[in-house]
């Protein structure tokens, strides 16, 4: 019996010397746990309680100078889903749930979707966005069903004007997978744009999008398992967006818009003494509230393929041929370079045969204009002068002096993708067309047509420059953003050059100028100059407007101020395929400046 | 009165006694900080622990021989038990394991722990003059009955402590070295088998989840990475004041019940975890001397066999909270909050104290 009892206690000791190492082995994994990874566990255990959710700051209004809304953020009520921890066929379920007792269209879900996709750091994403009181009390009586959705106030961006203004404020628009990267990449952003879901897209939401935005704070604080709060750790406020007021007045948005209603084209006006816009018009538009919250497929395919392109921005992003709105810059660098003076004139046939060719070019005007100086050549836009000038002035002084007026150059407005387009010169032909420069191409540029594109917006500052005769500072969309410009800053150009030409554009109204259907109706002393642009050049083929494919006609420019006397606004207008300057796009100026004096008197 | 605590005193081994009361005063307060002094389980298990320190008086006074030779008809009880379980237990969890008895929820295989045991030892006497082999498969068919009930329960945990209670005996009994290896190799053989047509996919979640609890954080992996969390955020002397605990902001659940040693590790550190290790070892210690010392081999059989219980369970839990072993519902032995583990281990001592007393009446 002995015997038996060594077998087991040796038995026993081989059980407890197995369970030993097992022992062991726990205590290495202790030591593992407790001490060589302490640091890590415990930082693990703190990020398991604490939980930093984003305030976002509220974005910057936007008024127009006379404190009339444009850009506005409605309180609205959101669905939110709290998308932690969630399978797509879970949130389908909750999502497939409130359907049976909220509408939540297809659009609504797809975008639901697409941000959960591209928002790695968002916990709750809204699915339905501004719920009517009807629907929020209906969701509040059944709360209890869906533990992970919540009721959330947000801001809504709204534009109360958007038609009207749809290109100068452009609008804003969820956060792209495009602009995260960007975001992403800079730390100071990333902190701004916590939590926040939009961001702006065009125009002046775009342009001023961190004076408007603000930055975004955050509240740190302790949560338990179940997510409940425990406590505040840490609470930074969110810093406001700023407020904008701009140079813009809401009355001449509307009524601007009203006049180029039928038309394509676009018209901006400034207040010549300190470069502010007051009107900034493109037609046709768009409702930028239809982006705010993700356009609709069917909504966003109507606006991209529609051929007229509403959402082009006529003002600064596309540019024209400017025509014979050129001729008063060309006429000062002509002054300035003696190659013409107040009493030079030249007999015109209504033809100009370019000198050492037998190369004929027309005037407008088949009978020509006869005995023709300066001041008549502006007001009656004589060709046949200004290609006379243009080849005595020579392309490259050509393109200098009308350099000094912002041509080929952007006005430096506060806008996204401004267009600077193109001043011809020999320079600029030989980088872009590896080709030397011709003749016949002066005397195309002297009536701003060839290579010669412009945008409205530049135009108008080049008239703002030629009319206070010195350097203008950019175009400005805020209201009294450069008040004290008029100071001490050097002249362009003699200031009887100046006259002179002014003295051309004052004609043009009168009863020999081009818009010489004003000239018993001109209160307001509008002065300015018509433009015609080529769109198409018609080889062999008289030009007859009546018989002419729409895309193909003329576009139809006028540039000019007012009063005569004492400039005080200047205006661009062009109308695509719009035919004369004088019979469309001078009609509508015209109006736009009457309505000007009549509403600010 | 005075004289009846002193007859009980009398026949209890004193170390052995002040041990267990020392674990029964940490598995208190460990319950406490879980789930807080003013809650019910806390009170609960205050009641448990004496209702059970009163079954342990009572059964250091029992007679043993009166065990063994029911013993027959107590392991018929208990599978029994395990079979009206099967049928009226109360479903927790997907899983049928207790018997609701109104003020107490029985789990009836822990009484298996116990029973199992007492059976095969009294056999062992009956088998004495029989063939050993023969001995070892009436031993392991007796111990695999209760093992495939409790695996259709299911509870794998519960049912392989007891198929191991009797594999233990078979051990301890003198099994021959070639039939442990060909024991071995049969359950190598028997593996893939097991692990396609036996195991859930929930217990074949938990063991893969084990090599890598991070691919799966959220189902079965949470338990072990927050307990990890618990654990490794105690450190050297536990997690201070200043940061929030696990169990506190409930990140970690069940901590009163299968991960209280979790708590124990967060709150008191890895010198707390070694103090405690301390303080069972020297409860194991006496056991073992108890054990070891005993004069009849059955006895000392018994004896051994419910102290290996105790160790592997005890091992088994906190290898399972430290996310060393996949998680099957094997409480802290003394620990954990609950009646019925309590009451069973509670007993086996006094059985192995009674044995202790009685041994100089009984010697082979």
């Amino acid at each position: 019996m002995l015997n038996s009892r060594f077998i087991l206690v040796r038995r026993f000791n081989i059980l407890l010397a197995i369970l030993s190492l097992f022992l062991l082995l726990i205590a290495i994994r202790l030591f593992w746990l407790q001490i060589y990874k302490n640091d890590f566990y415990l930082e693990r255990s703190k990020s398991n309680s604490e939980r930093i959710e984003p305030i976002k700051s509220l974005r910057g209004l936007i008024f127009d100078r006379n404190d009339n809304i444009l850009a506005e953020n409605i309180l609205t009520y959101n669905l939110e889903v709290d998308i932690e921890n969630k399978s797509t066929e879970d949130l389908n379920n909750i999502i497939g749930e409130l359907s049976t007792i909220l509408s939540i269209s297809e659009h609504e879900r797809d975008l639901f979707f697409k941000m959960r996709s591209e928002r790695k750091f968002l916990r709750e994403i809204p699915l339905k966005i501004n719920i009517n009181n009807e629907e929020l009390t209906f969701f509040v009586s059944k709360k209890f069903l869906f533990p992970d959705v919540t009721i959330k106030e947000d801001f809504l961006r709204s534009y109360p004007h958007g038609i009207e203004n749809a290109h100068l404020i452009g609008f804003i628009n969820r956060i792209s997978k495009k602009d995260l990267e960007k975001i992403e990449n800079d730390p100071e952003m990333l902190d701004a744009y916590f939590g926040m879901t939009h961001i702006g897209k065009q125009g002046i939401e775009n342009s001023f999008e961190n004076d408007l935005r603000g930055k975004s704070g955050f509240k740190k604080i302790r949560v338990n398992a179940k997510n409940s709060f425990i406590a505040e750790i840490e609470n930074k406020k969110a810093l406001d967006g700023q407020d904008l007021i701009l140079s813009i007045d809401l009355d001449l948005q509307r009524k601007s818009h009203e006049l180029l209603k039928n038309y394509k084209g676009s018209l901006i006006m400034t207040d010549i003494s300190n470069s502010e816009v007051l009107a900034y018009q493109s037609n046709p538009s768009f409702d930028p509230n239809l982006f705010v919250n993700g356009i609709s497929f069917a909504e966003w395919d109507k606006l991209n393929l529609d051929p007229d392109k509403p959402m082009l921005d006529r003002v600064t992003n596309a540019v024209y041929p400017p025509g014979s709105t050129i001729k008063p810059f060309l006429s000062i660098a002509g002054l300035e370079n003696n190659i013409i003076n107040e009493d030079y004139s030249i007999s015109d046939p209504g033809f100009y045969k370019l000198p050492k060719t037998k190369k004929i070019f027309m005037d407008w005007k088949k009978e020509g204009h006869g005995n023709v100086n300066i001041v008549k050549a502006i007001a009656e836009s004589c060709d046949v002068y200004f290609y006379d000038l243009a080849y005595r002035l020579g392309i490259e002084k050509m393109s200098d002096g009308l350099r000094k007026f912002s041509f080929g150059q952007k006005t430096g407005i506060n806008l996204p993708s401004e267009k600077k387009g193109i001043l011809p010169s020999l320079e600029w032909k030989l980088k872009h067309h590896k080709k030397k420069w011709n003749a016949y191409e002066t005397i195309n540029t002297s009536i701003g047509q060839g290579d010669f594109l412009s945008s409205p917006a530049q135009l108008v500052h080049g008239l703002n420059i030629l009319l206070n005769n010195k350097p203008m500072p950019p175009l400005s969309l805020i209201k009294d953003k450069f008040s004290d410009v008029s100071l001490g800053v050097k002249k362009i150009t003699d200031e009887k050059y100046i006259e002179i030409v002014k003295r051309g554009m004052q004609e043009v109204t009168s009863s020999n100028g081009t818009f010489r259907s004003i000239a018993n109706n001109n209160n307001n002393k509008i002065a300015g100059k018509t433009g015609t642009a080529q769109v198409f050049s018609l080889k062999n083929q008289a030009y007859d407007e009546n018989n002419i494919a729409d895309h193909l006609k003329d576009h139809s420019l006028f540039i000019g101020y007012a009063p005569y006397d004492n400039p005080q606004v200047s205006i661009a207008v062009i109308i695509e395929n719009g035919g004369h300057g004088s019979t469309v796009a001078a009609p509508i100026a015209k109006k736009m400046l009457d309505f000007y004096f009549e509403t600010t008197k | 009165m005075n004289n009846f605590f002193t007859f009980l005193f009398s026949r209890t081994d004193k170390q052995l006694f002040i041990f267990l009361l020392i674990i029964l005063f940490f598995s208190l307060n460990l319950i406490g900080q879980a789930v807080g002094f003013d809650s019910s389980f806390f009170f609960k298990q205050l009641l448990f622990i004496f209702t059970g320190l009163i079954i342990f008086m009572l059964v250091s006074i029992l007679n043993l021989r009166f065990l063994f030779r029911y013993s027959l008809i107590i392991y018929i009880l208990s599978i029994l038990l395990l079979l009206l379980t099967a049928f009226f237990g109360t479903e927790i969890n997907g899983s049928k394991r207790w018997l609701d008895f109104g003020i107490f929820k029985l789990q009836s295989s822990e009484i298996l722990k116990l029973t199992l045991p007492i059976f095969l030892v009294s056999l062992i006497d009956y088998f004495k003059n029989r063939s050993q082999t023969l001995t070892e498969l009436v031993f392991l068919s007796i111990s695999f009955i209760p093992f495939f009930i409790i695996l259709n329960q299911p509870d794998l945990g519960s049912g392989l402590i007891i198929l191991f209670s009797g594999l233990i005996i078979i051990f301890l009994n003198g099994l021959s070295l070639k039939k442990i290896l060909i024991g071995i190799l049969g359950f190598l053989i028997l593996l893939p088998y097991a692990w396609i047509n036996i195991l859930k996919d929930y217990q074949k979640g938990r063991i893969l989840n084990l090599i890598d609890p991070f691919s799966n954080p959220l189902d079965g992996g949470y338990h072990a990475i927050q307990s990890s969390i618990a654990i490794g955020s105690g450190g050297l002397f536990g997690k201070s004041s200043e940061f929030s605990s696990q169990h506190d902001l409930l990140f970690l659940p069940e901590t009163h019940t299968d991960f209280i040693f979790a708590v124990l590790s967060e709150n008191y550190g890895f010198l707390g975890n070694i103090i405690f290790f301390l303080i069972f070892f020297l409860f194991v210690y006496r056991l073992i001397i108890i054990s070891v010392n005993l004069h009849s081999h059955s006895h000392r059989l018994l004896a051994m066999t419910y102290v290996m219980i105790f160790i592997l369970c005890f091992l088994i839990n906190i290898a399972m909270v430290t996310g060393l072993f996949p998680i099957v519902g094997i409480p802290l032995p003394l620990i954990s909050y609950g009646g019925s583990s309590l009451f069973i281990y509670l007993i086996m001592f006094a059985l192995i104290n009674s044995l202790n007393y009685n041994k100089t009446l009984i010697a082979d």
